[in-house]
């Protein structure tokens, strides 16, 4: 990885650009204030440009390799929390927070069925707790049906 | 004196068993709504409001209750914050720091314990202020313009030397994402929207919920997933679950300014806790000097922001009910109930209702002593929390985030923005960008760029108007002393100059 | 590993006591397909509370089967909330959303992207807020028409402030009142605040010379002569603290600001499940429950529902995008 210590400078100023060409582009209709609302992100893109030209200089150490088996963990994870944003509604909130957190414990080591009852315990005692105690509704998906 | 005579009745009030036992059921209600992130008492309040108009408690009573969500919520915050760096306020994103490092070293209970006491401390301390000053802050709150607020923000800057890591740059680069997060939205200046990418759900900004848990929470998931042995070892063991006496001793000084610095700037409408605690922070690791290990899991960064933020949540009673003006989301719904309740908060409600707001008073010097003993002894109770196997914890820790980020909008959209930060947290913690910087952004930038622009127009683009008053003036000269005034005393004690090494 | 193995015999047991508990929570009445009000904003505000209060009444007079829980849409000023209503609720008869006339203002000035008003049925409003302009006690001008004269004469000396964003309803109120004295909307200076509280403040603290708000807002601070109020933008006189203070109409500029609370409710719900709302809500409407949650709600009375209500609503939003094309907002 020869480009690592260059690629957070270098994707830093990257953005520091984007947001000041989006910044030019903010046509006001009906102007109310001397500063409009291009100025302070300029002054964002300002700051992360002398951050990320600073960073791009004195090279950032490369951060040490992921062990072994790391990134396949982690894309899984990522993976499930992705799945469990989308099938919260179908699959209703007890259901799926049951299934995410299984999923996670057993990414952790933890074995099948306590994973699973674990998880159970863990969905039904938050849903209770937001339904019941704090009014705030979840979803319950093909429960309700 | 006339003060301590009606607070005397007021607590003829408070100690009735119905207020008694009220104060009681709210403080433990907030403790728990304040351990889930991003819960907040709002919507326990929110929720109460009906019932407590359908019920027709009396307004003193009501207020009790409520006021025992608002600060317990506090305190309860703080827990989630120390045990599983699972901040759910902005208030807690400092107390973070300090207090999740600390319990990463095995000294968990001690950051709780600290915690609990700082809090009783900057709770009750404060209450002397409502009670003696409340008139006089709220006419130094009106006086607060524009110009004053953007000084403010500058100042509470000042935090961000100490919140910086080991590298400046980073730290630049981590501020200033921080504060194109907080430009995203519709920028209520102009109507128009800024980095929405067209999303309906990105015009009213980046949920700081999202952001905060996303970053820390999510993060510390990755971070613990990726590495490759586990086993059963003893990274987060605990080790006393009381507080040294030294320790405490040590701390009296951190509270006391950390109580006064949070009350006043709770006072003032809109700034409120979040920027009591980065001002109390920032203040302290001025005072404390070089000795202390600010950021690494230093007692004193957990009491500093504690003590703070509970003598906030009581400063913004002042301007609440003698101005009736809410200065945080929060009191915005307390100053809804307290109409509903048949009461007007404003310049006359000491005269007319004393009973309300002397028996609040009252309430919340009893309600902070049962914080306190609820919570001193639970603190063992709380840590065994850190016992639980790995396979057990982490998943919690992401449920819990879930479930906080999902319940209050009730958006699977929020959900993916979340995982987003949690990964780009993950890449950020990996090559050593330092995390608080863009909450500090995120949080202060919309004030800093409300206020200026206020104040621009204002003065129809006269920048001078920046420094048109004396409290505006004094402030610039304390955020310069903030900001420059360490880096001229290291630079001094070092007579070589110690280029690269400001921190 | 003793703790694997002591947590993998309380998972077994842990199965079963939470299969149990999933059982009891399946059974329990809430589960059916009760109804659900939906605030398009965070707990805490005004359509939080018009969905709070609407839901316990209903329930206490037995209008909704199984209570009325509210849940928070908060994004986009409502917009977020409205296009869930058209696009994901369509024919969801068991859902209302609160809205008021922040919401018609934002609908006519294209906040809500390609979405108009007639995408949704719009059920009917149960209660009002009406517009007042205030100045300091201590300001030289005693009517609405010296400040507008005043103003007139040099618009670059006088500053509004008002708790909404720019080209909000407190912004909308004094350039409509400006058109009135003859005041170029582009020569209003208008500084936005967050809430009513923080605009007012600054009004106290000097920084501004005019606050645009609603009645309830400026109650304590009128009682206590820290301001006055030169006008409200009601149809008629308001009663107690208001009755001195004269309509803007009476003051020769007729301009009127009615920031309604109603409710409306997804497309495609069919003739007799609109009707079935509206039935409800002109029983709330009438009710003694609801005249007491409103009073405590600050709100006055304000009723309008079913047809009448829907050409009110067509009628209110051509009218803000008339005003929106005239100040240069849309095309």
């Amino acid at each position: 990885m020869r480009g690592g210590r260059h690629l957070a400078g270098l994707a830093i100023l990257a953005l520091a650009a984007a947001v000041a060409l989006e910044a030019r582009t903010f046509v006001v209709s009906f102007p109310t204030d001397p500063l409009g609302p291009g100025a302070f992100p300029l002054v964002a893109a300002a700051l992360l440009a002398l951050g990320g030209g600073a960073v791009l200089l004195e090279g950032s150490a490369a951060p040490d390799p992921l062990p072994p088996g790391a990134l396949r963990r982690i894309v899984l994870a990522t993976g499930s929390f992705v799945a469990y944003a989308l099938l919260l509604a179908p699959l209703g909130f007890v259901t799926a927070t049951t299934l995410e957190f299984a999923a996670l414990a057993i990414l952790f080591e933890g074995r099948i069925l306590p994973s699973l009852g674990a998880g159970l315990g863990f969905a039904l005692a938050l849903f209770f707790l937001f339904v019941y105690g704090l009014g705030l509704p979840l979803p319950l998906g093909f429960l309700a049906g | 004196m006339e003060a301590l005579r009606l607070l005397g009745e007021g607590f003829g009030v408070a100690l009735q068993p119905l207020n008694l036992a009220l104060a009681f059921a709210g403080v433990f209600t907030g403790t728990v709504v304040g351990m889930l992130p991003g819960i907040g008492p709002i919507n326990a309040i929110a929720m109460l409001i009906p019932l407590i108009f359908a019920v027709g408690l009396p307004p003193e009573t009501a207020l009790i209750l409520l006021a025992g969500i608002y600060y317990g919520s506090q305190y309860g915050n703080s827990i989630s914050t120390i045990l599983l760096n699972v901040p759910g306020t902005a208030a807690a994103v400092v107390t973070a720091l300090d207090g999740y490092a600390l319990t990463r070293q095995g000294r968990g209970g001690e950051a709780l314990a600290m915690s609990a006491v700082a809090s009783f401390v900057g709770g009750t301390l404060s209450i002397v202020g409502l009670v003696f000053l409340a008139p006089v802050l709220a006419g130094w709150a009106i006086r607060f313009g524009p110009a004053e607020y953007f000084a403010l923000m500058i100042f509470a800057f000042s935090a961000l030397s100490s919140v910086a890591g080991n590298s400046v740059p980073k730290a630049l680069a981590a501020t200033g994402f921080g504060l194109l997060l907080a430009t995203v939205g519709m920028d209520p200046n102009s109507a128009v929207p800024r980095y929405t990418f067209g999303q309906l759900k990105l015009f009213d900004g980046m949920d700081f919920v999202v952001v905060t848990i996303g970053l820390f929470a999510v993060s510390e998931v990755f971070l613990v997933l990726q590495a490759s042995r586990w086993g059963q070892d003893a990274s987060l063991a605990y080790g006393r679950v009381t507080l040294a006496l030294a320790d405490l001793r040590a701390n009296v000084g951190t509270m006391l300014r950390g109580s006064v610095s949070g009350f006043l700037v709770g006072v003032l409408p809109g700034a409120g806790g979040t920027i009591a605690s980065f001002v109390a922070y920032g203040l302290e690791e001025k005072v404390a000097g070089d000795d202390a290990r600010f950021g690494e899991g230093e007692l004193r960064g957990v009491a500093a922001p504690e003590a703070a933020n509970n003598a906030a949540t009581t400063g913004a009673m002042i301007p609440l009910l003698t101005l009736g003006i809410p200065g945080s989301g929060t009191t915005a719904v307390l100053l809804g109930a307290l109409l509903g309740l048949g009461l007007t908060p404003g310049p006359l409600l000491i005269e007319r209702n004393p009973e309300v707001f002397w028996g609040m008073a009252a309430s919340m010097y009893v309600g902070n002593a049962f914080l306190l003993l609820l919570n001193l002894p639970l603190v063992g109770l709380f840590v065994r929390v850190l016992r639980l196997p790995r396979w057990v914890l982490m998943p919690g820790v992401a449920a819990l985030s879930f479930v906080a980020v999902y319940a209050v909008n009730q958006s699977a959209f929020d959900l993916v923005l979340m995982t987003a930060f949690g990964i780009l947290g993950f890449v950020m913690r990996r090559s050593g960008f330092p995390l608080a910087p863009v909450i500090l952004g995120l949080v202060l930038g919309p004030l800093m760029e409300k206020n200026l622009r206020r104040a621009l127009a204002l003065s129809a683009g006269d920048w001078s108007v920046m420094f048109s008053s004396g409290l505006a003036v004094s402030l610039w000269v304390l955020a310069a002393v903030s900001l420059l005034g360490p880096w001229i005393w290291r630079r001094r004690r070092l007579p070589d100059g110690g280029v690269g090494e400001v921190d | 590993m003793s703790v694997v193995r002591a947590s993998r015999g309380g998972g077994g047991r842990g199965i079963a006591l939470a299969a149990l508990l999933l059982v009891a929570a399946c059974s329990l009445p809430e589960s059916e397909r009760s109804a659900e009000c939906i605030a398009p904003a965070a707990a805490g505000g005004g359509w939080d509370l018009t969905c709070r209060l609407t839901g316990r009444v209903l329930t206490r007079l037995s209008l909704v089967e199984g209570g009325m829980p509210t849940s928070n849409m908060p994004g986009a000023g409502g917009g977020v909330a409205y296009a869930h209503a058209v696009g994901q609720r369509e024919g969801d008869t068991g859902v209302i959303f609160a809205a008021s006339a922040a919401t018609t203002l934002r609908l006519a000035q294209g906040q809500f992207g390609p979405l108009r008003a007639e995408d949704v049925r719009w059920v009917g409003a149960v209660g009002a807020e009406y517009g007042v302009v205030a100045v300091a006690a201590d300001a030289p001008w005693q009517t609405l028409e010296e400040l507008l004269t005043d103003w007139a004469a040099r618009p670059d000396r006088i500053v509004v402030s008002g708790g909404s964003a720019v080209v909000g309803q407190d912004h909308m109120k004094v350039l409509l009142l400006g058109r009135e004295a003859g005041i170029d909307p582009r020569t209003v200076r208008y500084v936005p605040f967050d809430g009513g509280g923080e605009a007012l403040t600054s009004l106290l603290g000097g920084f501004v010379q005019v606050f645009s708000g609603d009645a309830s807002e400026v109650v304590s601070h009128l009682e206590t002569g820290s301001i006055r109020v030169l006008g409200v933008l009601s149809p008629e006189r308001l009663e107690g603290l208001f009755a001195e203070v004269p309509t803007a109409t009476e003051s020769g500029y007729p301009v009127e600001w009615v920031t309604w609370r109603g409710f409306f409710a997804p497309p495609g719900i069919g003739a007799e499940a609109y009707e079935a709302w509206v039935a409800r809500l002109s029983a709330l409407a009438e009710s003694e429950e609801w005249a007491a949650a409103r009073d405590q709600a600050r709100l006055r009375p304000y009723v309008m529902v079913g047809a009448d209500f829907e050409a009110f609503v067509d009628r209110q939003v051509e009218e803000f995008r008339g005003m929106a094309r005239e100040i240069g907002l849309i095309r």
